[in-house]
């Protein structure tokens, strides 16, 4: 009986262990995807600003699931750009001022220094 | 044996009288501690918004007999709002230096309306070009005919200056604005400035910053004014800005903020009325008003709240032109002070006008000679008037079209409390030594500026000289409040002694009152007196109330007041005493209106 349930326990405990070993290789193997977020904060309304923060709030959710790793928020306008400090919460985003033109020069700018970024922009909705 | 006995008697009634006293003392103390616990309970200790209130409605309210003489809608009626005729400023009430007008036959004067950073008189610092018309009349230069010039300088704000110009009431021979703006905005009255000098002395516009604020700025790069724009409306900073219908640096900073907006920095375009027309100008301008903390009459409002406490987080960033940042960099503490410089620039140019004679151009033209000379100039420079970098760049925004610097100051009125209501309680002493000239310029003057107040901010008066009267209760601006208005400041009576405090806590009180059913709300209180407190409360009776009262008081003294307590209460809530009399109160008044309603 004693030989029977060492043996169960030692093959439960492998099998664990195997388990987490696969998973943590897979993890290390294939990390989520970190991604940059651009916001635009030109001068949008307020209506197509709530969409502008419901799409950062399903990127936010993703990320604290981690399907994505929000390396870095930076949001931007006609008179310039700020790398926010942290990952800020949608409510940050949804009360964020917007003011001012659109710059599509700077735009372009941080789209080429961060080619795999996420642009959230109401300019063109 | 009868000696023993005595002492016995005598040890018995000692020990009976220490224990008599024991708890007679023992008794005394109880009764004091329960004295002093019932006082205590009884005061609240004012500290916040909520102690305050409580303070004020419990307190002292039932001690204040305030009368309600409310003006009938009937009377109201009868004030028409479309005559309000507003008479030009009063010539004398601005100071004049150098020579004085004269009828002498050999002497041909000139009088100049100069812009007050360079005109006045009693600031050191300031006076440079009244010390160049005092080095310049000490020469006697004489004209072609044989006359010898006199020049006066008359100390006179740049926007009023160019108002009472374009009234054609006063005329001067010369005029000597901050900046071109101001001859761009007397063009579109029908008045042709001729230059003289296109500039007297270099000078330009600033953002003063805090040396914390360009620190935590520069960590990104450099600081300038888009970067400092940026963090303002980005609502990391606040800012302190004046009355743009006033002075320079408030008026350059207005057009310089619509510029930037349109996006003509690359086209170097003017501004245009369609540009300000745009949403995303708009946008700009509604989120930097939030961001103003206070506005006062003029930038050297905001330099003396600064001086007071330059640690003010409302004051983060605020406007003031170069060469007074120059002088106030010199005082101890202030070393660190930062800026970022803005806008086109105020070159102090000289004009003359179209009714001149030939011989007061001639003079004009001399006198410009000679305060252009090297010897002026050098003096110029010790008083701050600097060729900066940003003036040796001419880098600057086109000067734009007077019609639409009319527009961009029309749109300031309007949307200046973006949708925040103003509540504003006119507090107004009606005591005996009010009576005459005195009182007749202040009913003149509040007639005058209520046609500065926007609809829908609130207004109410209330008057106090031995009691208080409630004559105009706080209720939103529109023409039947204007009517009520009107009505009761015609029948506004001098009379009796001066109880201040109660007038001023009876306007507090409906403040305080409307505060919490509209938190978002702008609070002012005006308060006018012309003399000390003679009845009912004390400041120090109503200093807390006042501190945390979360309304701003503007106290104006008027005539000869003592004015350490009413600058003790300007100093509670980041203002400053106005010093009125029957000649500029006029002004005063439609200023405070013009730039808080």
């Amino acid at each position: 009986m004693n030989k029977l349930n060492r043996k169960l326990l030692t093959t439960l405990g492998l099998g664990w262990l195997g388990f987490g070993i696969v998973g943590g290789a897979i993890a290390f193997a294939l990390p989520p995807t970190q991604i940059t977020i651009l916001i635009d904060r030109s001068f949008c309304p307020q209506d197509k600003w709530q969409a502008i923060a419901t799409a950062y709030n399903d990127l936010f959710q993703q990320h604290q699931n981690r399907d994505v790793q929000i390396k870095e928020v930076i949001v931007f306008g006609d008179l310039g750009q700020e790398i926010l400090s942290g990952v800020p919460s949608p409510d940050t985003v949804r009360s964020l001022n917007t003011y001012g033109r659109s710059n599509q020069e700077r735009q372009k700018q941080l789209q080429a220094s961060y080619p795999q970024a996420k642009l959230l922009s109401c300019q063109f909705q | 044996m009868s000696i023993r006995i005595i002492d016995k008697s005598a040890g018995k009634l000692r020990d009976r009288l220490f224990v008599k006293l024991k708890i007679l003392r023992s008794l005394w103390f109880a009764i004091g501690l329960s004295l002093t616990l019932l006082v205590a309970c009884g005061t609240i200790k004012i500290d916040s918004f909520e102690t305050a209130s409580k303070a004020i409605q419990n307190d002292f309210l039932p001690k204040i007999n305030i009368e309600q003489a409310l003006v009938s809608d009937a009377a109201a009626a009868r004030y028409s709002t479309d005559s309000i005729k507003e008479p030009p400023p009063q010539i004398e009430s601005f100071p004049l230096y150098g020579a004085q007008p004269t009828n002498d036959p050999n002497i041909s004067y000139i009088e100049i309306f100069s812009s007050a950073e360079k005109a006045s008189g009693d600031r050191p610092d300031e006076r440079w070009l009244v010390d160049v018309a005092e080095a310049f009349n000490a020469k006697k230069i004489k004209l072609a005919s044989g006359k010898a010039i006199q020049v006066g300088i008359r100390n006179i704000p740049s926007g009023l200056g160019a108002k009472i110009i374009a009234s054609r009431t006063v005329k001067p021979s010369g005029y000597t604005p901050t900046t071109n703006l101001w001859l761009e905005l007397l063009q579109t009255e029908g008045i042709q400035p001729k230059v003289i000098s296109p500039m007297l002395v270099p000078n330009h516009a600033i953002l003063a910053l805090q040396p914390q604020v360009y620190q935590s700025l520069a960590v990104n790069g450099e600081v300038n004014f888009d970067v400092v724009l940026d963090a303002i409306l980005a609502g990391k900073l606040t800012v302190g800005y004046a009355n743009p219908y006033a002075g320079s640096p408030a008026l350059n900073l207005l057009y310089s903020l619509f510029w930037r907006a349109s996006g003509h920095t690359k086209d170097k375009n003017p501004l245009t009325i369609a540009d300000l027309q745009s949403p995303q100008v708009g946008s700009v301008f509604d989120t930097f008003q939030k961001q103003v903390s206070l506005t006062t009459l003029t930038y050297l409002d905001l330099k003396q709240i600064f001086i007071r406490d330059p640690q003010s987080p409302k004051l983060g960033a605020f406007i003031m032109e170069y060469q007074s940042y120059a002088t106030l960099k010199r005082l101890a503490g202030l070393e660190n002070l930062a800026y970022v410089p803005f806008g086109v620039p105020h070159s102090s140019p000289l004009v003359g006008f179209d009714w001149n004679s030939p011989e007061q151009e001639e003079a004009l033209g001399e006198f410009a000679k000679f305060a252009t000379s090297e010897a002026m100039q050098t003096l110029a420079q010790q008083k701050g008037f600097e060729t900066t970098n940003y003036l040796k760049a001419n880098n600057f925004p086109p000067v734009p079209n007077g019609e639409v610097l009319k527009y961009a100051l029309s749109f300031w009125k309007q949307r200046k409390d973006g949708e925040r209501t103003v509540y504003m309680e006119i507090v107004i002493d009606t005591s005996g030594s009010m009576y005459g000239e005195r009182i007749k310029a202040v009913k003149e003057g509040l007639r005058i500026a209520t046609k500065e107040i926007n609809a829908g901010n609130q207004v109410g008066l209330i008057t106090f000289s031995d009691r208080v009267k409630n004559v105009v209760n706080l209720s939103p601006f529109d023409a039947l409040q204007h009517k009520r208005l009107l009505a009761a400041i015609d029948a506004l009576q001098a009379d009796g002694n001066t109880a201040l405090y109660d007038g001023a806590i009876a306007g507090l009180a409906t403040l305080m009152e409307r505060r919490k059913t509209d938190p978002t709300g702008v609070f002012r209180l005006l308060l006018l007196t012309d003399g000390e407190v003679t009845t009912g409360l004390k400041f120090e009776e109503v200093k807390d109330l006042m501190k945390f009262s979360d309304v701003r008081i503007y106290p104006i003294a008027y005539g000869e007041v003592n004015q350490q307590e009413l600058k003790a209460i300007a100093a509670l809530r980041e203002s400053t005493v106005q010093v009125g009399t029957p000649q500029n109160v006029q002004n005063m008044l439609k200023e405070i209106f013009q730039t808080n309603l």
